[in-house]
């Protein structure tokens, strides 16, 4: 699903943000990617994403070489990729439907089809009856979960999460990553950089680790002794 | 259509949003397209206003003293014969000179201080309408003076073709000043949107980032533009003909130096449509120019 061959990002004056970094991911996989503030967790994000360009390296992301896709093709590759931030990203003049179903509408998904599309991820996501709310009405953990059901209404093949419980308390977040599990468990790639090592002992599985711009270790976790 | 749908309520919704520097843009198109029309619509008057005047005027046919008999009516036959004369009216010396005393009484006695009647006799002679055009008169004018009598032919003509260099000025003028105004409405739509654009810029990210196409972003922008243009043609337009109105009042108040309502005209329906359909992709052309702009930088 992700494949990246020393992949490196430089700024301005060389200042490298990543150096330097090989890593694959397969289809169905969930992983971590933690680290340090200015470890370059965003950045790898935003380079998966293709908001920005390596400048050195190759990266793939569900069989497209982003270093070389033409910029007409952005969009259809994002189509294949939900992304959930801290921040959450919602647009407020737009209610919780029109947020979920904004991509179905460029898509030229039926309005029916939309309704039932944006019930049924709200369902997963536990907000079915806040279908018709602003998100300046809804809770910092209600927006996040927006934020979830507007990633996945599109079936993506992968998820990227950037600290999605960034701003949440430790009960919300446990739910959040519950929910990440139940995507991941449908066949979605899951990807989620956070810094919150009690996230990974909530739910053990693998762990890039990012310091400085370089990935220092890339742990699986060890399967659990067969009780017999 | 259902995209043509999406774009136009957005569309609808940020016009309306954004209120004041609509209005903005649509007085400067506005401006634009009233000050353009205007200039047209005074050379197209003037025009038409030239070719009636050149349709009334008569030509003056001027004997030689001591023209016999025979050969006015030699002169009368002819005249009588040519399909383009619609009539004609011969005025002796002394009907001139009298003429002359009745409409100049202050100078009344000017032609007793000369001695002898200065004024030749003549034809008036007036022509078909299929017949007054400016390269017929000529016509007639160059043949007439070739008669055996004849001193000279003349059609007050001249100043018409002056007033038909001012037509011609006006237009173009009109034309230069309109593309001046044009290019500063033009700025005003790339401004207005390009600021659209930026104060929904996290909109515009986000759109971007779940997979929006360029062309999804920008096409309300789009049709923001082309209905500014086309309402601030139309408003143009609007007070055009209400400023018509307004002369055409003040001929009727105003003094008989005026009274050539009967010749004012708004501009014609082609022309109309014109202004409106350049307005519009003038609105169009700016919001491209300056959402292209914008997506550029964001990219």
């Amino acid at each position: 699903m992700i494949q990246l061959t020393h992949a490196t990002k430089a700024y301005r004056h060389d200042v490298a943000a990543l150096s330097d970094i090989s890593l694959s991911i397969e289809k169905g996989e969930f992983v971590y990617l933690t680290g340090s503030s200015g470890a370059g967790k965003t950045t790898l994000l935003r380079l998966l994403f293709r908001d920005q360009v390596p400048t050195e390296g190759q990266i793939w992301v569900d069989g497209q070489n982003l270093v070389r896709i033409p910029a007409w093709r952005i969009p259809f590759l994002r189509r294949r990729i939900g992304i959930v931030f801290q921040d959450f990203r919602l647009l407020e003049r737009r209610t919780v439907f029109e947020n979920i179903t904004f991509v179905q509408r460029f898509l030229g998904t039926s309005i029916r089809e939309q309704k039932e599309k944006a019930l049924r991820v709200l369902k997963t996501v536990g907000l079915a009856h806040k279908m018709h709310a602003f998100p300046p009405e809804l809770s910092g953990g209600e927006q996040q979960r927006v934020a979830i059901a507007r990633a996945v209404i599109n079936e993506p093949a992968l998820l990227l999460a950037d600290e999605p419980t960034g701003n949440l308390d430790s009960a919300l977040s446990y739910e959040i990553l519950d929910l990440f599990r139940d995507i991941n468990n449908r066949g979605t790639t899951v990807l989620i950089a956070t810094h919150d090592t009690d996230l990974l002992e909530h739910l053990p599985r693998r762990v890039l680790t990012l310091e400085r711009g370089r990935l220092v270790d890339d742990r699986r976790p060890t399967p659990l002794p067969l009780m017999l | 259509m259902m995209n043509w749908i999406y774009f136009v309520r957005e569309a609808l919704i940020g016009l309306w949003r954004a209120r004041t520097s609509t209005l903005l843009t649509v007085l400067t198109i506005g401006v634009s397209v009233y000050l353009l029309g205007g200039f047209l619509l005074l050379s197209e008057n003037l025009s038409h206003l030239g070719d009636e005047w050149t349709r009334q005027a008569t030509v003056q046919i001027f004997l030689e003293d001591g023209t016999t008999e025979k050969t006015r009516q030699t002169i009368e036959a002819d005249l009588a014969a040519d399909p383009g004369v619609f009539s004609f009216r011969y005025r002796s010396h002394q009907e001139a000179l009298e003429t002359f005393s009745r409409v100049f009484d202050s100078l009344s006695d000017l032609p007793d201080s000369l001695g002898d009647n200065p004024f030749p006799a003549s034809y008036e002679v007036a022509l078909r309408g299929e017949d007054q055009g400016r390269s017929t008169l000529q016509s007639h004018l160059e043949r007439w003076r070739q008669f055996e009598g004849v001193e000279g032919a003349q059609a007050d003509i001249a100043w018409l073709d002056s007033l038909r260099n001012i037509a011609r000025g006006v237009q173009t003028a009109g034309i230069g000043l309109g593309l001046l105004l044009a290019a500063s409405a033009l700025f005003t739509v790339i401004n207005v949107i390009s600021l659209a654009a930026h104060l929904r810029r996290d909109e515009i990210e986000i759109m971007q980032l779940v997979g929006a196409t360029a062309t999804w972003i920008a096409g309300p922008y789009w049709v923001e533009g082309a209905v500014q243009g086309l309402l601030g043609g139309a408003t143009g337009l609007m007070f055009l003909k209400f400023s018509l109105w307004g002369v055409e009042w003040a001929q009727a108040q105003g003094p008989v130096f005026l009274s050539f309502s009967g010749t004012l005209s708004f501009l014609t329906p082609g022309a109309t449509a014109g202004l409106l359909i350049v307005s519009t992709l003038m609105g169009f052309a700016g919001s491209v120019f300056a959402v292209r702009h914008f997506l550029r930088l964001s990219a």
